[in-house]
């Protein structure tokens, strides 16, 4: 055989080996980017915001004025039917290889999301960086419908801002597909996920030319998060104990929060990071865990009329500040002990590894009903570090100049 | 001698690791967590330490026999028809891995990857490689993995490294929860799992005969090494609970990894890993089956029995699960007690008899 006879052969067998059984090009895929989860008549209600390629291609005048996402519904007995059942509407099959989000309905997150759980693990084609989320006030399919400005897609707009709160504002914390099962899974500890909600008209939300304007009739709202007791959506946690949840849960990088003046007036803390520690042992038969969090805070903004310039003031500020975050802390772990019996801090799971033997005596009780017996005592150090381009308060010189 | 090409003794360490890495990368993590929970990790360390001290025996038994295969020395023990029932065990042994081996690779691209392409083709594509490599001798084998390994490593440094933000320390307390016996049953799993035996038909190919040995301690040493990696990394970032849920943790780990939005998706990166590992695995116990068939049956050329072996092998692929359950039965109720007897048992006979009647190769000085 010659070089060009080997060569032949070669390009020849190329084609062979791709090995595309069942290719799939994009224009035969209908990509789910989220899906919504409700219950309806004791059947799954399954939304799915499927995006339209031709409206987010972003070259203008390429799109015929429709809505850049199309939402789907489908009921059944399980997800998995209703998810198949989406094609007798949507003329592509629907793909869930590119799923971001997955938002469960309020009234179906209440009967327990567990079900759910099944098959979004077990379905090779969903990716385990979906990120969890629950309606509040409203149905997932209404999340699903409405539009969003800036980001076309809305399943990525919700994603974006949840990040972004998660960053700048602190309010909730983001769950995974993964964190969520293992949640689930370990003895000790509840779940907790971002909760949504639709401020202003829902209806109103659907319509594309609402994204004309400036004010928008109808946006999509983090309001905290949503407590679970064992899968079952127990209740809410508003943004203040949101933010003491995290703070006791994780490392925190970014959070703002407010701290009364000593007359009147509020200053704004830009927390820069904090650190948790947690531990917990069983001591005469009760559990007990401490609570440790240090962080440093930069002064963001402050109406207090006492001049920053003095050691004293910036002392009794931090301790201010330690005072008051240490009391929304305990106010938090306070509710969520006796409003909604459920451990989503993990305090339970904290005590399994610190103290295993202890724990092996408490689980012939659940843990559940030992969770309401918890005593705790939190410490918070955060230290004050800078005051950005100014020291004192604008407002206290001011008033200083027609003197 | 039938072999006229050999290896060397750094090829034969570099086919070790790929043989430890093979199946158990993608399998030993949720084994040992369904066992051990958090302390999987303190199995697999325990389950290395087996596999070499397995090691260390096949050592001792294939010095005594420096120029002969396992079914060789067996029928010089044993006689001429214990003997012969001795080599055609090793042949099962030996051919039943690699079939299962094939099968392994057929259950893991069929669910996870490919997941509308009929099993059979991926059996059908994967034994052409692995005939083509058996066809053409062990020393292309062992040039080429020498080859592949330093992509294997780099590819293996780049999924830990990135995973490395993940990790949570405090999964792996409570340490020790239920005692030393989980832990211990959990080693006894991943032993059964690294089939070093089949290297008795391999070390008289290998060309340095002082050596080989410690070639193949180190290659269980480094293969090992990375598995423990593996199983650590799954309880730190997935926890024992999910690591024991999903049927390849390992491959779900690679999933989490998200830098920046951008590098995102690269679990394909794990499965290619593993892919060339298990080449490896499934090429050397072919070897292994075809040369000790050769040998029992007195062969002259025993490269003939590669194509009706292969054949063979592509049938028992097909028809050895008829679905995941009785998979994961036939690994926890045959496979363990079915591994743990075939390395332990005949080598220990081999090596005594070996002992008691003085017999040992001529060569050896």
């Amino acid at each position: 055989m010659n070089g060009f006879a080997k060569c032949l052969l070669i390009l020849l067998i190329v084609p062979v080996l791709t090995s595309c059984w069942n290719r799939r090009e994009l224009n035969v895929l209908g990509i789910a980017i989220a899906i919504g989860i409700d219950k309806s008549d004791g059947e799954y209600k399954l939304s799915a915001q499927i995006v339209n390629p031709g409206e987010i291609s972003g070259k203008p005048g390429t799109g015929g004025g429709s809505a850049p996402i199309v939402t789907h519904h489908a009921t059944g007995k399980t997800i998995f039917e209703a998810i198949r059942k989406l094609t007798t509407e949507e003329p592509r099959r629907v793909f869930a290889g590119q799923t971001r989000i997955l938002v469960f309905g309020e009234e179906f997150a209440r009967e327990g999301i567990a079900e759910a759980m099944d098959i979004v693990t077990r379905e090779p084609e969903v990716s385990a960086n979906i990120y969890m989320l629950v309606s509040r006030g409203t149905t997932a399919e209404n999340i699903l419908k409405v539009l969003t400005s800036i980001e076309k897609v809305p399943a990525l707009s919700i994603l974006n801002s949840m990040k972004a709160s998660e960053k700048y504002w602190g309010s909730i914390k983001l769950v995974k597909l993964d964190d969520l099962l293992d949640t689930l899974m370990t003895e000790g500890m509840q779940p907790a996920l971002p909760a949504i909600e639709i401020k202003g008209d829902p209806i109103a939300g659907q319509a594309l030319d609402h994204t004309d304007q400036s004010d928008l009739a109808s946006v999509l709202h983090f309001t905290g998060m949503a407590v679970f007791k064992e899968d079952k959506l127990a209740g809410w946690l508003e943004e203040d104990e949101s933010r003491a949840y995290r703070f006791v849960t994780e490392k925190v990088k970014n959070s703002v929060v407010q701290i009364p003046c000593s007359t009147e007036g509020v200053t704004s803390l830009e927390m820069i990071w904090t650190k948790n520690k947690i531990r917990g042992y069983i001591k005469r038969g009760k559990p007990y865990v401490s609570i440790q969090i240090r962080g440093e805070a930069n002064v963001g903004e402050t109406q207090c009329r006492e001049s920053l310039k003095k050691p004293e003031t910036m002392k009794e500020l931090q301790k201010r500040t330690n005072d008051s975050l240490r009391r929304v802390i305990e106010k938090t772990i306070l509710t969520v002990q006796e409003q909604y019996g459920s451990d989503i801090f993990g305090f339970g799971a904290e005590i399994h590894r610190s103290d295993p033997k202890g724990w092996k005596k408490l689980e012939e009780h659940t843990w559940i009903k030992e969770f309401g017996n918890l005593d705790f005592e939190t410490h918070v150090d955060i230290r004050i570090r800078h005051t950005g381009m100014i020291v004192d308060p604008v407002e206290e010189s001011t008033r200083r100049t027609p003197r | 001698m039938l072999e006229e090409e050999k290896i060397g003794s750094r090829q034969l360490a570099v086919l070790v690791v790929m043989f430890t890495v093979g199946t158990s990368m993608l399998l030993v993590p949720g084994e040992l967590a369904a066992e051990a929970k958090q302390d999987a990790w303190i199995a697999s360390i325990l389950g290395v330490g087996l596999g070499l001290l397995s090691v260390l025996l096949f050592w001792k038994l294939g010095d005594r026999f420096p120029d002969r295969t396992a079914a060789e020395y067996s029928e010089l023990l044993l006689g001429k028809w214990l003997g012969k029932a001795m080599s055609v065990l090793f042949f099962s042994f030996c051919f039943m891995l690699s079939a299962v081996l094939l099968r392994d690779v057929g259950e893991f691209v069929s669910t996870q990857v490919l997941t509308e392409t009929p099993i059979e083709f991926v059996h059908l594509l994967f034994l052409l490689i692995v005939v083509l490599g058996v066809r053409l001798g062990l020393a292309p084998i062992g040039r080429a993995a020498e080859i592949f390994f330093p992509w294997m490593v780099l590819l293996f440094l780049v999924v830990v490294g990135f995973l490395w933000p993940y990790a949570k320390i405090e999964n792996l307390k409570p340490l020790m929860e239920d005692g030393f016996k989980p832990v211990l049953l959990g080693g006894v799993q991943m032993f059964t799992l690294q089939e070093y035996v089949i290297f008795l038909m391999i070390l008289p190919f290998v060309d340095n005969i002082h050596k080989r040995g410690s070639a193949m301690l180190k290659g269980a040493l480094v293969g090992g090494a990375l598995v423990v990696i593996v199983t650590l990394d799954c309880i730190l970032v997935l926890g024992p609970n999910v690591t024991t849920l999903y049927v390849y943790p390992a491959y779900v780990l690679a999933q989490k990894i998200d830098i920046g939005e951008f590098l995102s998706r690269i679990q394909i990166v794990v499965a290619g890993m593993w892919f060339l590992t298990i080449y490896f695995k499934t090429a050397v116990s072919f070897y292994a089956s075809v040369v000790s068939l050769g040998q029992t049956l007195r062969l002259r050329e025993h490269r003939t029995l590669v194509l009706p072996l292969a054949a063979v092998m592509l049938a028992i692929a097909n028809i050895a699960y008829p679905n995941m359950t009785y998979y994961v039965d036939f690994y926890r109720n045959v496979w363990i007690p079915y591994g743990l007897v075939f390395m332990v048992v005949p080598p220990v006979i081999l090596l005594t008899v070996s002992y008691v009647t003085g017999k040992k190769s001529p060569s050896c000085s």
